[in-house]
């Protein structure tokens, strides 16, 4: 396999051609047009208020989302993997869900629950004076909802693959349930917890459609990036829209840049 | 049977119990009442006008292209997706660390701004000439660049597992290496491709925030399921977006179903 | 004093892993519970420890019963097969985990830990993580963990089963002389027959959930109560009627005086070298037995006997060789 064949160049070519037709150039594409079409559209962008607010608003929800889903995932990480309960593997299938519904279709539940007027708890909600749908809340719900599994998805292999030893070991000395969970769990899975919040967090700053429904957009309040963005393109503010669009993307690489950091302290821990 | 092989699984203490209870809720606050909704919703107004959305001309034609441009790229990423993860195990040369996070890009890149992205080359202002927006290529190629690294993903693993060992025997057997490939590799490494497929396909037909900016949604021509249901919301029509959103729900059900089947069949073939 | 387990009876759906089991473990011993996989020893050592619950039955260490005592109040040094190492703590701070729960004063508890891992001979490694360790290592640390506790009995399930043979052999000796200067009461879990046999003062032999025979080494290999104990403790092989160990049986060649009268005649059909050992087959001349005869001798003894493959010889069981009436063919 060392040897290169002329078999394996031509598959090598293939993949790198195909790569960058389909990313590597598109990606090149938007530095080229934030950068290098006559202004700097990336300091114009963040001069602008309301770009910013975008960006602050974007940042806030997609930390409640992690929080959320962080307690959520090690909790039902635990509970899913070391203890046996009616409807356990229905749930772990259920979980999985979020990340397989339609960012839409996300957007449209949630209205169904949530809204003001036609939301089943939002309605009675709305008339208590509490407002999701349409406020900051609501683009919490969204993103909180789009990546719900990925802490969940990180934490259970290595749940399973550091068994019970080291906690049995650990009871055996005396430690309680509680002190078993912070001083020998928790440790344990620290990668994969910050390997699945830096998904967590990469998904919920780029969630475009399910936010898009549930936000109302409004500019200067519940406008997001990703709404932004459109808003931008469609008002022909081209540059200013790669602008952000390039933010998210050095979003996203470093996200993934940090997950391929993590990856290997999973397996040497 | 010996007693530290039985599973250490031990049932509810009262504070799991307590956790549980509070997650379940939670994820059901949060999840099923608001999907269970969608379906409610859809059947509001009863069978006739749920199946009368569907089979509205508009609304037909943009699952029909949904569904085939699904259908398309997950073909697509079948042949090139394994191609990709065979070069990955098999092959080195420089830069291939490059092609690994260019692989991931699709899953970490905002959908809306992969589409922004595609514009840039394959737009009105394309360098190469090429400029799919406003044809139903556009939705192909939205589907594509999202879906790129699901087939890749599950395979990689699988042939990382699978020795070469068992390839030199084949050959050592006196079978080509395209005899090998077909009745040693393939077999092996189908249910893997299977279930990137059925991933890949699930989350094109869900597809949304590349198709807004590159397809240009044009009524009938590339407008996409997903984008008509923002459209139906837009009017108000919360019953008729229900019905396409509850088609696309079981489109995404399905594909769990059948990945669960898969996944445990390459877990299987993995011992 | 010690452990007394009374009635102790543990099931898994029909799968009955220990039946009324009723066992005394003497106080400062060193006490090995051997048996084949399945046989319900490390069920019985899991019930020790508190990590299971019997059906039915008690415990009672030092007196106390701990029957539904949970694992955390037992006070119990329990070693892992493999190491249950907490791999995100230096040796250190691995060995110092019992003690900082017991809330014990800092300056107190690195007293204690430097102590202990003197013990173990890993005093100059403190600071490293469990990953840099080999497994002996590990297991030594996990060992100086258990017993940071002062626990009042140390559990050892199969504690040299991963190890390679080489350090298996080092760490056994390791634990008979550590033994001998703690004394620390000492239940260890083993499947192999040696190593019970060269580290335990007591042996518990157990099948199929149940005891076959409790007692010091040398009276479980010269003296087996049971033809498993027979069987599972070295090797046997038949002479006629009777079964014995294959290092028993006293051979001759043909035309020599042998020792016993009853000898019967054969020919040497294989002969194997293995080191300084030689095993062979003698197959009788009388059709009394389906296989042949298994003998041992070292190298010596059979250079001294002038035998070599082919020959023929005479065989005899040793006067003082312990005898179990053969079974049908």
């Amino acid at each position: 396999m060392r040897t290169r064949t002329p078999a394996s160049v031509v598959r090598i070519g293939v993949v790198v051609i195909y790569l960058f037709l389909l990313v590597g150039w598109p990606m090149g594409r938007v530095v080229q047009e934030t950068f290098f079409t006559g202004e700097n559209y990336l300091t114009m962008a963040l001069a602008d208020p309301s770009l910013r607010n975008a960006v602050w608003v974007t940042l806030a929800a997609a930390g409640c989302a992690v929080v959320f889903n962080t307690v959520l995932g090690v909790t039902l990480g635990i509970l899913l993997v070391r203890y046996q309960f009616p409807g356990k593997r229905l749930l772990s299938a259920l979980a999985d869900l979020p990340t397989s519904v339609s960012p839409i279709v996300v957007g449209l539940a949630l209205l169904l629950a949530y809204g003001p007027v036609h939301g089943v708890l939002g309605a009675p909600l709305a008339e208590a004076g509490v407002q999701l749908i349409f406020s900051f809340p609501g683009i919490v719900l969204a993103v909180t909802f789009v990546s719900l599994p990925l802490v969940l998805r990180a934490v259970i292999p290595v749940l399973q693959e550091i068994g019970t030893d080291q906690e049995t070991a650990a009871q055996s000395l005396g430690a309680s349930g509680g002190q078993v969970l912070l001083r020998i769990t928790l440790p344990s899975i620290r990668w994969a917890v910050a390997y699945g919040v830096v998904l967590t967090l990469a998904r919920a700053v780029g969630e475009f459609g399910a936010v898009l429904v549930v936000s109302g957009g409004i500019v200067n309040q519940t406008e997001t990036a990703t709404i932004a963005v459109q808003r931008l393109h469609q008002g022909f503010e081209t540059g200013q829209a790669y602008a952000i669009g390039f933010l998210l993307a050095l979003v996203a690489v470093a996200a993934l840049v940090i997950v391929t950091i993590l990856r290997p302290h999973e397996r040497n821990d | 049977m010996r007693a530290s092989t039985l599973k250490p699984h031990s049932t509810l203490t009262r504070p799991a119990s307590v956790a549980l209870g509070v997650s379940v809720l939670w994820f059901s606050l949060l999840v099923l009442l608001p999907l269970a909704l969608v379906v409610v919703a859809s059947a509001e107004d009863g069978w006739a006008v749920f199946w009368g959305t569907l089979t509205n001309t508009q609304t037909a034609n943009a699952i029909q292209l949904t569904l085939t441009a699904a259908a398309a790229a997950t073909a697509v990423n079948m042949v090139i997706g394994t191609l990709i993860a065979w070069v990955l195990v098999r092959d080195r040369f420089p830069g291939k660390r490059l092609v690994e996070l260019l692989i991931d890009i699709p899953f970490a890149l905002p959908s809306l701004v992969a589409g922004l992205v595609l514009l840039s080359l394959y737009g009105p202002n394309s360098p190469l000439g090429i400029n799919v927006l406003g044809t139903p290529y556009s939705v192909f190629l939205a589907v594509l660049f999202v879906t790129l690294p699901f087939v890749v993903r599950t395979v990689e693993p699988v042939l990382i597992e699978l020795d070469t060992d068992v390839e030199q025997a084949a050959e050592s057997l006196g079978a080509s290496r395209v005899t090998t490939f077909r009745r040693v590799v393939l077999p092996a490494l189908t249910p893997a491709i299977a279930a990137g497929a059925t991933l890949s396909f699930a989350r094109g037909v869900g597809e949304f925030g590349a198709l807004t900016l590159l397809t240009g949604n044009r009524p009938n021509v590339s407008e996409g399921a997903p984008i008509r249901i923002q459209s139906y919301l837009e009017t108000d029509n919360t019953a008729a977006a229900a019905a396409v959103a509850v088609f696309l729900l079981l489109v995404a059900l399905t594909a769990i179903g059948v990945f669960d089947v898969l996944s445990r069949k390459v877990t299987r073939h993995a011992d | 004093m010690g452990i007394e387990i009374s009635g102790l009876s543990k099931h898994y759906g029909d799968f009955a892993a220990l039946e009324d089991i009723t066992l005394s473990v003497p106080s400062g011993g060193l006490t090995a519970l051997l048996g084949p996989s399945g046989s319900g020893k490390t069920t019985l050592l899991r019930i020790l420890g508190g990590q299971e619950t019997p059906d039915a039955g008690t415990v009672h260490i030092d007196g106390r019963d701990v029957t539904r005592v949970p694992a955390q109040q037992r006070n119990i040094g329990f070693v892992f097969q493999h190491y249950a190492a907490f791999k995100h703590m230096s040796v250190a701070k691995n060995v110092a985990f019992g003690l900082e729960i017991r809330k014990l004063p800092k300056e107190r508890i690195r007293q204690r830990v430097e102590e202990l891992l003197q013990l173990v001979q890993l005093a100059q490694h403190g600071h490293r993580m469990p990953s840099q360790l080999s497994g002996g290592q590990r297991q030594r640390m996990a060992l100086a963990r258990a017993l940071a506790i002062d626990p009042s009995v140390l559990l050892l399930d199969e504690p040299f089963g991963a190890l390679d043979a080489k350090v298996r052999k080092e760490l056994r000796d390791w634990l008979r002389r550590l033994h001998d200067d703690v004394h620390v009461t000492s239940v260890f879990v083993t499947h192999d027959q040696e190593e019970a046999l060269e580290v335990a003062d007591t042996i518990v032999v157990v099948n199929e959930g149940r005891i076959e025979q409790v007692g010091t080494p040398d009276e479980i290999y010269d003296h087996p109560a049971t033809d498993f104990v027979f069987h599972f403790i070295g090797e046997a092989t038949r002479l006629g009627e009777v079964l014995l160990r294959p290092h028993d049986v006293l051979i001759t060649a043909e035309g020599e005086q042998h020792p016993v009268s009853t000898a019967r005649a054969g020919t040497i059909s294989r002969w194997n070298r293995v080191g300084f050992e030689i095993r062979l087959e003698v197959t009788l001349d009388e059709a009394v037995q389906q296989g042949p005869v298994h003998v041992q001798l070292t190298r010596t003894e059979a250079q001294g006997l002038g035998i070599g493959p082919g020959d023929r010889v005479q065989v005899a069981p040793h006067p003082s060789a312990e005898l179990r009436p053969a079974g049908s063919h």
